[in-house]
């Protein structure tokens, strides 16, 4: 287990201490602030759009975090960094996990950062009171990289280093449209159905959301991910690494 | 080595069947948080709907900047515009108040299509203003704006216009705003307005608000909240209204004998406790000898209590001086 914190540890770190990303979390806050002078280009529909923005920016910035994954382990199998872990087909599944637990950490803070900055500019711009669904919504953006976390890794043990990011975001966005295809134990199952954690709009509407369902999808992820995990593990373990 | 594949196996199955079973009881607890949910675009946005409505809109409003009017040789290319919109956001309710109102006198049975499909969404059940607006295209005739003196695009449908502001009023929960209530009425009388009388509509909407009047009312007299506020008000209005009738010229005519009867019926009926004046139906305070209102010499000052001849001011259910029941006195008029 301590094994796995180390990893984690080290590859959250490896990726919180680029300048670069907290450079990226300012241009997003930037953006989304600007939203709010699109009051008349829009027919006073800025605080919607503002919303929809800080959400949209998120989501994205979670997919970007999970999806360092895909470029992080093929680059450490390449450059040998891996290698003491991979003597052991034991340490195999210790470094996946590690890797996505790390990634994982990596992607709340990044969330975590937008979200608080996002509220502060809505509250210091509109006077109707979001806080709670708005808290609900933004953890359900986070929940969500836990089976994209997994979707990535399965990516990166399975395909060749230039194709695994491009094939990561193309699953990313399917698992998003899975939902449409009704068919019982692919759909969700095999499948994932990222778009159970798609609420965006009650953020809007200011509809509740009930904690049963984030708890619910919460569940839904962490057995995703463990699935894809296993997969992912029986695939690394199989595979001839020097 | 196979211990462990076999372990994770089983573990991946157990994941698996742990995740299908629950992906759909959240489908399923997702649609009924959000029942408006299937009827987003199947475009395959990533669920981002909401933002790429935004964009659309400002699309929109950019389109039409650049638009001298909306006519039949661009309501095609808005109308899509609009629909695209309302399949990334059908609860957008200012898309139907605003966006809507782009195309309504050039393609109203498209508007009217709109707006019915928004009345019908889950989210906007509360919303009255889209029945409203609805009702409203239904009320009149919609003509081409290039060819005004040409046949109607839509003829006004008086009943389906009554139906759309009957649904807005029972929307407002109680507080409806008075031109909600006033179209109401107003639409309801031209449905039910039958012959060709110059006075058919006065006649048809004392009817209407007698009926409403009578099912408002509960054995024993009690007034039962009514979709119309101030019945009794409105309903002396229209009386006025009925007894100095005119024309769409704004012409004065005499109301026939049968509004007079009606009127009539309705004064004994509703305001059989209270003195009006019978030139300006204005309630008179007790005591007074003129209406305040038109001057008009009051022919009984005080309401007389058809039992004891007791003078009574004010509305009372019994006489205060014979414990009588005024209600009786109704029956017993209907009865004769």
């Amino acid at each position: 287990m301590k094994e796995v914190w180390t990893i984690a540890e080290n590859a959250c770190k490896n990726i919180l201490k680029l300048k670069v990303v907290y450079f990226l979390v300012a241009c997003v806050l930037i953006l989304v602030g600007s939203m709010y002078r699109y009051n008349e280009i829009s027919l006073n529909r800025h605080r919607e759009l503002l919303l929809d923005m800080s959400l949209l920016l998120n989501q994205v910035a979670a997919i970007l975090s999970v999806l360092s994954l895909t470029f992080d382990i093929p680059r450490e199998l390449r450059e040998g960094i891996a290698a003491t872990f991979l003597t052991k087909s034991l340490g195999r599944m210790k470094y996946l996990w590690g890797k996505v637990l790390g990634i994982y950490a990596v992607a709340c803070v990044v969330c975590t950062l937008i979200a608080i900055g996002s509220y502060i500019i809505y509250a210091s711009c509109f006077p109707e009171p979001i806080f709670l669904i708005y808290v609900k919504i933004q953890l359900l953006i986070i929940l969500s990289a836990i089976p994209m976390t997994s979707i990535c890794t399965f990516c990166a043990v399975s395909f060749p280093e230039m194709a695994a990011p491009i094939i990561a975001l193309m699953a990313v966005w399917f698992s998003s449209l899975t939902h449409r295809l009704k068919i019982p134990v692919l759909n969700g199952g095999i499948l994932p159905d990222l778009d159970l954690f798609n609420m965006k709009e009650h953020v809007i509407y200011q509809v509740d959301l009930p904690w049963s369902y984030i708890l619910g999808t919460a569940l839904y992820g962490v057995a995703f991910a463990v699935f894809v995990m296993m997969l992912s593990g029986i695939i690394f373990r199989l595979r001839d690494i020097k | 080595m196979k211990k462990e594949i076999i372990v994770s196996l089983i573990i991946m199955i157990a994941a698996l069947v742990a995740a299908a079973a629950l992906a759909p009881v959240l489908q399923a607890k997702q649609r009924e948080i959000n029942p408006d949910k299937d009827k987003l675009s199947s475009a395959p946005v990533g669920g981002m709907h909401k933002v790429v409505a935004d964009w659309e809109w400002m699309g929109f409003i950019n389109y039409l900047g650049n638009l001298q009017t909306v006519d039949e040789s661009n309501v095609k290319e808005v109308t899509a515009r609009l629909e695209r919109l309302v399949r990334l956001d059908p609860k957008f309710e200012r898309l139907y108040l605003d966006g809507l109102s782009f195309i309504q006198h050039a393609d109203p049975k498209k508007t009217v299509d709109m707006l019915d499909s928004a009345c019908r969404l889950d989210y906007l059940r509360n919303n009255w203003k889209i029945p409203f607006f609805t009702g409203f295209i239904y009320s009149r005739n919609t003509y081409d704006i290039k060819d005004q003196n040409g046949p109607p695009l839509m003829s006004a449908d008086h009943a389906k216009a009554a139906e759309y502001f009957r649904m807005a009023l029972e929307r407002t929960n109680g507080s409806p705003e008075n031109h909600l209530v006033s179209s109401y009425i107003r639409e309801v009388a031209k449905a039910e307005a039958t012959g060709t009388a110059p006075d058919r509509e006065y006649l048809a909407r004392l009817r209407f608000l007698r009926r409403e009047w009578a099912q408002s009312q509960q054995a024993g007299g009690m007034e039962q909240p009514s979709l119309i506020p101030d019945l009794k008000d409105r309903l002396r209005t229209a009386m006025q209204d009925a007894l100095h009738p005119h024309d769409i010229y704004g012409r004065d005519f005499d109301p026939s004998p049968e509004l007079r009867e009606l009127a009539d019926k309705i004064r004994q009926e509703v305001f059989y406790d209270e003195n009006l004046c019978s030139k300006c139906l204005h309630p008179a305070k007790p005591g007074s000898k003129f209406c305040t209102t038109c001057g008009e010499k009051l022919s009984n000052p005080t309401f007389t209590c058809p039992h004891c001849s007791a003078a009574v001011e004010g509305r009372y259910m019994f006489c205060p001086h014979c414990g009588k029941p005024f209600s009786d006195t109704r029956k017993d008029d209907k009865a004769k």
